[in-house]
């Protein structure tokens, strides 16, 4: 069951999701992440000051004096570090102190001298409101995410080479500091609109989070603007809905934590990049080259692999991290044990035999041609005999054989 | 000339999944120069910073001067890669060279007149005392290059891996590093160096290791920069090994992926 | 002045201010130096939720279980961070952004959730409680002191004592950790105890004084440190002269003129600083650039106007006056006024700066044709530029080469400048 008011909230949580994601994608690809926390912060005297000026709190007053605030925090982090020695990473922080300081003690001027009853919401601004969404706000995002949408399928191949190698873009004649300021200028007024719902700090992790998770997931960048703007759509649905269950709960914390989930599912599960797939992969690795190297020691340096060896011969002569790789051999049956000492079995022979004639191969085709892929060096037999076959036979289908 | 300086055995050095060195056997002589080469990616700068000991290698040891590499500390000095410096780090060229003498103070002790003179010393031995107290990014590239070798010196290393000092340095530049390091030979210290300009290799190196992620040959440049090694360092044959490169990836993600990795 | 030595409450303020500045800016240092100078921003917000576990946990408002709840998180942040970026490989920046914004939203929900337990509300956290200081007191050996007082000074004597004892180690993990490791020191260990004590100072100073304050001492006086400084010793000394400077006038400012909030104000005092620092910084300041840029520019363009004037003198062709409202119009007013140009011939120092210069030009011209082998119609522009850059000690050097090459290639010199002439 779903009220009005929070089908408002819904249609502008998501539309703000989808459009922070699109924008922070951006963020991310230029490894500035974190300079939408400090823009985010930036806006607050600008509300301030707005606020001051038009005496009440309407909304376009508050947000034209967050906008300009938030430009000259963007158009000083970026000069800063050109016009002096200050690293990047300086300038952002310096930028957001500074700039966020300026704000509370406006704030706290404004609270204190300022006309009481009507300043007292401004303090909403830091953590931000999204419950109480009004239609107008929404109506603003969704604006805006339409807009950011558009732009970005239209520019998308101007903006991947803004993103990627500008001086290229410079050089075939796009002019990337029109590209730059536009995103500069998209990034901040998609902070400043979803200021009211989620808030200063919680706006950083709209932006951060749902294009981190997309990383995972995806080495294209079109591919990875839709993730984002999916990622940050979702968990504005999902954070905005588990908080109309519980109503105590506010709703952009919620939304933080929705994606913040989704990024821990995709960090652990996400096949390619992912904390599992990664690991498997590299003991997988680690174990096959160390079984190799225990056949091939025990065939060649004793006697063809018949006698019974101590253990840790084994393990000092095969030069194996640890006894997991020899557990291994012995459960596929390449080795059997008699008390402490071991030896191969004859399938074990025969796979140590199989071992070294490959790696002589291989090493021959290495010598022959040099060119090598990192992938490629380190293979199993399987690998290099499927390879070198296939080399000397030139059949060209893959899948028919890898099946 | 006989004693082994640097001796690698069964090396092999693995970041995740991808091997960067592979089975890698050589020993490298004591005073001599020595040169490693071969093509972007061949783990050149990985090998140097396994003899360094900062990074634990998954098979293989090695030894140094016949002390495992990892307790070789004072014998060792490096010379870094131009880019991964901070340039812009707060520190005067004294300072850079006075970190050479940090090992002996040990804890807690401060450096003192003694390490002073002596960091001044190692920098005259490369001509820069007159630069002492520039911050480090004022300097060109190759008195930047001078200063890090009067760090190795200050050390008192016996061997001194540098990452490429060549790189991007005009032709004066390379002439004064040179002069350096035949100093430094004849100081019979053991210079390895990651190098990338095959032109000059026979003029400047007495030993070279031809490396593509495994060792392809190893030993004094006469006999083993040749064409034949330098061939099977930098391949020929590129367009039939790119195709078995994209053939195992299409098998390897075939069968992780299921069948989404196929085509 | 005598009223803030004898307002007690006034007092308190001054020096707690002071205080955390001191320790937030000292720590900064070694952050800035590494790149990381956000990091004091992430765990100002990422504290909260350890913070109030602190509070949950042990049922008390007692500093010490919020205390250690808080440098915990601040820990548990920062490694994650740090291993989300070396194990699943992802931009510093992005995983440090991830985690605290989790763990801030983390710590408002909670707030809300047990909002009628705790008096504590954000904006609390924001501001801090400064104003209070001098009302929330401890005993130590029998004296009544300041609570916060007490933690900032021991944070601060951490920091301070850490970085005396451990000076050199400290500057060569910062500058070369490739060396510190090789050298065998516990670079791993170092960093991690740089944490705690980020951790502990964070911490500590946030109560007292809000995040703001934090974020701001940790980023701005280290930031107007790297631009004056060229050694680590005197970073950490300008960085901590620039902090306290920061605390003394903010703190003054917000109680004296503006009735504002008092870390608010030490922040914008430290904006303040930070810009006179970009604008006027002896070396690398915009303005004092600027104007060795100009001076440059001018000396240029005197000197060019010297030397085309004595050609045309002495070929007999006419002087024509730059336009007035251009650099060389300028310059040519300027040598007008000091005497070095009348009517269109240099006089006296004039004449000697134009015959130097044209005595250089010639020099590298020749050198440029001989030495580096550039084009005829390339030289003259090139030329044009480097002449203005030869120094006395140079130009011995360039006619010293000129000299040892044979001398039929001078006579050829010589005929082709002839021949220009």
């Amino acid at each position: 069951m779903i009220l009005p008011n929070t089908l408002i909230v819904l249609i502008g949580t998501s539309t703000l999701g989808f459009c922070c994601g699109l924008v922070g994608s951006l963020l991310l690809l230029r490894k500035r992440a974190l300079l939408a926390d400090a823009l985010a912060h930036s806006t607050l005297p600008g509300i301030v000051l707005g606020f001051l000026i038009a005496g009440s709190q309407a909304y376009w007053a508050l947000g034209a004096g967050a906008l300009l605030t938030t430009l000259l925090g963007a158009v000083l982090v970026s000069r800063l570090p050109i016009l002096t020695r200050i690293r990047p990473d300086s300038a952002t922080a310096s930028i957001l102190g500074i700039f966020f300081g300026t704000g509370i003690a406006l704030l706290s001027i404004a609270q204190r001298s300022g006309p009481g009853a009507y300043s007292a919401g401004l303090d909403h601004f830091l953590l931000g409101q999204a419950a109480g969404m009004l239609q107008q706000e929404a109506l603003t995002i969704t604006i805006v995410a339409v807009i950011v949408g558009a732009l970005m399928i239209l520019l998308h191949k101007e903006i991947m080479v803004s993103c990627f190698d500008s001086t290229f873009g410079k050089g075939t004649g796009m002019s990337m500091g029109v590209i730059d300021l536009l995103v500069m200028l998209l990034l901040s007024i998609t902070i400043v609109i979803s200021l009211p719902a989620v808030g200063v700090v919680l706006t950083a992790a709209l932006v951060v989070i749902p294009p981190a998770t997309a990383r995972f997931w995806t080495d294209r960048f079109t591919h990875l603007l839709a993730i984002s703007a999916l990622v940050g759509a979702l968990s504005g649905i999902s954070g905005t809905l588990l908080s109309s269950q519980r109503l105590d709960l506010p709703t952009g914390p919620v939304i933080v934590l929705c994606s913040a989930t989704l990024f821990a599912v995709s960090l652990i599960v996400a096949p390619h990049k992912g904390l599992v797939g990664r690991r498997l992969r590299w003991i997988r690795r680690k174990q096959r080259r160390e079984m190799q190297r225990i056949l091939i020691f025990l065939h060649e340096n004793l006697q063809g692999g018949n006698e019974f060896v101590a253990r840790e011969r084994i393990i000092a002569g095969s030069l194996a991290a640890d006894s997991s790789a020899l557990r291994f051999c012995i459960l596929s049956g390449f080795v059997e044990q008699a008390g402490t000492h071991l030896r191969l079995t004859p399938k074990g022979i025969a796979r140590a035999e199989r071992s070294i004639s490959a790696r002589k191969r291989w090493t021959e085709w290495l010598d022959s041609a040099a060119e090598i892929d990192r992938n490629l060096i380190d293979l199993d037999e399987e690998d290099i005999e499927r390879l070198l076959d296939r080399r000397s036979m030139e059949i060209p289908d893959m899948e028919r054989d890898s099946k | 000339m006989n004693q082994t300086a640097i001796e690698i055995h069964d090396l092999t050095m693995a970041y995740r999944e991808k091997p960067v060195l592979w089975d890698i056997d050589v020993e490298i002589p004591k005073g001599s120069l020595c040169a490693v080469v071969g093509p972007n990616g061949a783990g050149k700068s990985t090998l140097l910073s396994c003899i360094l000991g900062t990074h634990k290698p998954a098979n293989g040891w090695i030894k140094v001067f016949d002390v495992p590499s990892e307790q070789s500390d004072e014998l060792i000095g490096f010379v870094p890669q131009r880019e991964s410096v901070d340039w812009d780090f707060p520190i005067q060229v004294l300072d850079v060279v006075m970190m050479g003498t940090y090992r002996r103070l040990g804890w807690f002790r401060w450096p003192g007149k003694a390490q002073r003179d002596w960091a001044l010393e190692c920098l005259a031995a490369v001509g820069m005392a007159d630069y002492r107290s520039r911050q480090i990014g004022e300097l060109s590239g190759g008195q930047q290059q001078r200063v890090f070798i009067a760090r190795a010196l200050a050390q008192d290393a016996k061997i001194i891996l540098m990452d490429e000092p060549f790189a991007g340095v005009d032709a004066a530049t390379e002439d004064t590093i040179r002069s350096v390091l035949a100093d430094l030979k004849n100081d019979e210290r053991t210079v390895v160096i990651v190098h990338h300009d095959l032109q000059t290799i026979e003029d400047y190196f007495d030993h070279v290791l031809l490396l593509n992620l495994r060792l392809v040959a190893a030993g004094p440049t006469e006999s083993t920069f040749t064409r034949e090694n330098l061939l099977r360092t930098y391949g020929g044959q590129l367009t039939l090994l790119d195709e078995a490169a994209e053939a195992v990836r299409r098998i390897r993600s075939g069968r992780s992926m299921g069948k989404a990795g196929g085509k | 002045m005598m009223e803030i030595l004898l307002n007690p409450a006034m007092l308190d303020i001054y020096i707690v201010a002071i205080l955390a500045a001191l320790s937030c800016s000292i720590i900064g240092v070694h952050l800035t130096l590494r790149n990381r100078a956000m990091l004091g921003d992430a765990i100002a917000h990422g504290v909260v939720p350890g913070l109030i576990l602190g509070f949950i946990f042990t049922g008390s408002r007692e500093v010490f279980p919020m205390f250690t709840g808080a440098v915990i998180a601040a820990l548990f942040l920062s490694l994650l961070a740090e291993w989300l970026r070396d194990r699943a490989e992802m931009d510093g920046g992005a995983a440090l952004g991830v985690v605290f914004t989790t763990l801030f939203s983390g710590g408002i929900i909670l707030i809300e959730m047990y909002t009628r337990e705790i008096d504590l509300d954000a904006s609390c956290v924001l501001h801090g409680l400064i104003e209070f200081t001098h009302f929330q007191r401890m005993d130590l050996f029998g004296i009544s002191v300041p609570r916060s007082i007490v933690s900032i000074s021991i944070a601060l004597f951490i920091n301070l004592s850490a970085l005396l004892i451990f000076w050199k180690e400290w500057k060569i993990c910062a500058f070369d950790p490739i060396l510190a490791r090789s050298m065998g020191l516990p670079v791993r260990t170092m960093e991690r105890g740089l944490l705690i004590m980020v951790a502990v100072t964070t911490v500590s100073c946030f109560e007292a004084v809000g995040s703001i304050l934090v974020v701001a001492m940790i980023a701005v006086p280290p930031t107007i440190a790297g631009i004056l400084c060229d050694r680590f010793g005197t970073m950490m000394l300008v960085s901590g002269l620039a902090g306290v400077i920061s605390a003394m006038i903010g703190t003054f400012s917000a109680i004296h003129f503006v009735d504002s909030n008092v870390p608010g104000m030490i922040a914008v005092t430290s904006g303040g600083l930070l810009f006179l620092t970009v604008i006027f910084a002896p070396h690398r300041g915009v303005l004092p650039v600027a104007t060795r840029l100009f001076m440059w520019r001018l000396r240029v363009a005197r000197e060019d106007l010297l030397a085309e004037s004595l050609q045309l003198s002495n070929s007999g062709g006419k002087f024509v006056s730059p336009g007035l409202w251009s650099l060389s119009g300028f310059a040519f007013l300027q040598l007008g006024f000091m005497g070095y140009l009348r009517n269109g011939t240099p006089k006296g120092r004039g004449e000697r700066i134009a015959v130097t210069l044209l005595r250089k030009r010639g020099l590298w011209q020749r050198f440029a044709a001989d030495r580096l082998g550039l084009p005829a119609d390339h030289l003259e522009e090139p030329a044009h530029r480097i002449e203005h850059h030869l120094d006395e000690a140079l130009m011995v050097m360039l006619e010293h080469e000129e000299n040892l090459s044979s001398p039929q290639d001078i006579d050829a010199d010589q005929n082709l400048d002839a021949g220009k002439e």
